[in-house]
């Protein structure tokens, strides 16, 4: 690759079509959406022009260059130089559907006096909505090259590169109103209208406008975002969502199964008995196998959302949701990230960077974790399959797929409160008025939905071969030493007894398989992992856990889907197979001490209301500190969670038991 | 006590895998997700 010649930002408003006409000038896959606010930093590209490279800058959306959020402001250091070198040249993107506030921002951009070229995005649109508007009129009025571009479908960038080309190489700087661009004096409502005034006398000859209909958009939106029928159609969707993460996938999981057992007896037959073979089988086999038959599941749940990201629904749900918000003084631009968090909570985290208000903006980055996140999926759904029978209500509705939507619901309904107490604690006023652009539906772009469903299961792979794997073998470490030699040679004398004493070959075989387990269980209770278990336990057993449920809970403090890992790795040890559905066996399997289970439906309830609320994600809280500014709110939102947590875990226990379910 | 071939190859995978633990939570106290999201943003792919 050729070294760039010089930098070209790529500005706009939000939800214009800035990152998909990135993507396909540079061939790179930064993440698109069909909702204002999907990039909230900045993507650096290669664009070839026919002269050579240039450095293409993806910048977040902004309406304006006067900052009110945090991205809106890293829009104007980069654009000023004040970030990184100053852009040579501007690419300016706006939506041909709107042209009049995007013309606002344009003024300002323009007053930056720096070359430029206009992308005249979405003319489809705008025809749809009656509206034509002239490139060539616009470029005459405006004194800039215009060129009419369909990004999503890759029209107009040959010309495009072309007029960019030709615009650097006579180096005249655009001409804006000449309005004043910082400090007070750009906000003043004189120089708004001002603004506003220039947009409008350069339109003046370019639009032309036609009568429509009520558009398919319009009709739709009635319903959706109707304060009744709207809040319905959005459970009655999530509610489908995990009815199909049920249904979709389980054929598939159950060959991912088969596959992992197949591969498992592969690796393992040619190995002699030994230490080694224990690694591998219950350390790397039954840690990493038991996590890797989830990535179906996790295949289908990011379908949907890839799905109702791209056709337009995201924003109409923040817009239903902005009522309820901002009851407890947060307004519908929080919903965003909170909706974002339900992938992921980093995203989410990252996403409340255009949130103007600091004290809203620190309260949607404290109960964006409460979502809960894809790496919660596996804990709940091993949990549910193996504790909770697969029922019908009302001869459809799967009785998993309604448990499951309750423990999404959950994370929501336990963010309500806290942002509110949030809120009061940090004495902030009302909720800001939200105001969000809905953008028209549309079908999902077949290539972006793919994308995203790859990227996320090659996350999920790429996590479970990293990550949970590291801490599946500490774990196995920490569960098989030390080895005392005294409990081997005792063991040993037992099944010498067992072959001098027990003529039966078949008694024979099932009293040497039991005193197998019991050696295995005995190693893993005298192992480092079995006394630190011990030793923790009465801190959980409030929520009716054994030591190694509190183990497996621990050791995923890295992240949430090491503890099915971890579990896959202690249970296994102690009988089982080590694939998920030995996980689920061994689970069921699993003995107290006592003999009592390990597991009963109180027990898998309090873990998957535990998970549902715990802050189990090193990455989330390294990028609450950085957002924040301060570990302390790290530490605050580690905190908080645990606690409510622990409480909400041994509330669920107890009322479980009380109800016959222990 | 004879050390066995095995015992040495665990030895090595079980450091190993503290050592990137270690080395994943250091980073992350660092204030970085370290790569645990395909969606962090640039700066932070950079620092991966």
């Amino acid at each position: 690759m050729s070294p760039a010649r010089f930098r070209v930002a790529l500005a706009g408003n939000p939800n214009v079509g800035k990152t998909t006409l990135f993507n396909a000038l540079t061939g790179l896959n930064q993440r698109t959406g069909n909702y204002p606010g999907v990039t909230v930093s900045w993507h650096v590209g290669q664009w070839d022009l026919p002269g050579g490279g240039v450095e293409l800058v993806d910048l977040p959306g902004s309406y304006s260059l006067t900052a009110l959020s945090p991205d809106e402001d890293l829009v104007q250091k980069l654009l000023q130089g004040l970030e990184g070198p100053a852009p040579s040249a501007l690419l300016a993107i706006i939506d041909a559907s709107n042209p009049e506030r995007n013309l606002y921002f344009l003024s300002q951009l323009m007053d930056l006096g720096l070359p430029t070229v206009v992308a005249l995005n979405m003319g489809d649109v705008a025809e749809s909505k009656g509206l034509k508007v002239d490139a060539q009129a616009l470029s005459k009025a405006l004194g800039v090259r215009v060129v009419a571009i369909r990004a999503h479908k890759k029209d107009g960038l040959q010309a495009l590169a072309e007029a960019m080309e030709r615009c650097v190489g006579e180096g005249k700087a655009a001409k804006g109103p000449g309005l004043p661009l910082n400090g007070a004096a750009a906000a003043d409502p004189a120089v708004i209208r001002g603004r506003y005034e220039w947009a409008r006398n350069k339109l003046a000859d370019v639009i032309t406008r036609s009568e429509v209909g009520v558009r398919f958009s319009d009709r739709v939106d009635k319903v959706l975002t109707h304060r009744v029928w709207g809040v319905l159609a959005l459970v009655l969707v999530m509610g489908m969502i995990f009815q199909s993460i049920y249904a979709w996938s389980q054929p598939l999981m159950d060959l991912l199964e088969a596959f992992v057992d197949w591969g498992g007896k592969l690796i393992l037959s040619p190995l002699p008995a030994g230490i080694l073979k224990d690694l591998l089988s219950d350390g790397v086999i039954a840690g990493v196998g038991s996590i890797l038959v989830f990535v179906p599941q996790i295949a289908v749940l990011f379908f949907f959302i890839a799905i109702l990201e791209d056709c337009g629904y995201m924003a109409r749900s923040a817009f239903l949701m902005d009522r309820l918000f901002a009851k407890l003084g947060l307004s519908g631009r929080s919903f965003i990230p909170l909706l974002s968090s339900f992938a992921c909570a980093v995203p989410g985290i990252l996403a409340t960077r255009t949130i103007a208000d600091r004290k809203e903006r620190l309260t949607t980055m404290l109960v964006a974790p409460l979502m809960s996140c894809s790496a919660r999926l596996p804990v709940y759904t091993v949990l549910i399959a193996a504790f909770l029978p697969g029922r019908r209500v009302f001869g459809f509705i799967d009785q998993r797929a309604l448990v499951l939507l309750a423990l999404y619901c959950l994370g929501v309904a336990v963010a309500v409160p806290v942002a509110f107490l949030l809120r009061k604690y940090m004495k902030a006023g009302a909720a800001p008025l939200f105001l969000i652009e809905l953008p028209g539906y549309k079908w999902p772009d077949v290539h972006t939905v793919a994308r995203r469903v790859t990227e996320q299961c090659r996350e999920f792979v790429a996590n479970a071969g990293t990550i949970i794997l590291a801490v599946a073998v500490v774990v196995w470490a920490l569960g098989a030493f030390p080895r005392p030699q005294a409990l081997f040679d005792g063991f040993q004398a037992r099944r010498q007894a067992v072959e001098l004493q027990v003529a039966s070959a078949p008694v024979k075989a099932a009293e040497g398989a039991a005193l197998d387990r019991l050696e295995q269980g005995e190693l893993m209770r005298q192992s480092w992992l079995g006394r630190l278990g011990r030793t923790i336990n009465p801190l959980f057993e409030p929520l009716g856990w054994d030591w190694r449920v509190t183990m497996a809970a621990l050791a995923s403090i890295p992240a949430r889907e090491v503890v099915i890992g971890s579990m896959g790795t202690i249970f296994s040890a102690t009988g089982g197979d080590g694939d998920s559905g030995g996980l689920r066996q061994a689970l069921a399997q699993a003995r107290r001490d006592d003999g009592t289970p390990v597991f009963t439906i109180a027990v898998a309830l309090s873990l998957m209301v535990f998970f549902a609320l715990c802050a189990q994600c090193a990455s989330t809280l390294a990028v609450i500190r950085r957002e924040s500014g301060h570990w302390g709110w790290a530490a605050f939102t580690f905190s908080y969670m645990t606690v409510l947590a622990w409480g909400a875990g041994a509330l669920v226990f107890h009322a479980a038991v009380a109800c016959g379910l222990g | 006590m004879r050390l066995h071939p095995q015992d040495i190859i665990v030895f090595v995978v079980v450091a190993f895998a503290a050592y990137y633990l270690i080395r994943r939570l250091a980073f992350s106290a660092q204030g970085h997700s370290g790569g645990a999201c395909s969606k962090c943003t640039c700066e932070d792919k950079k620092a991966d």
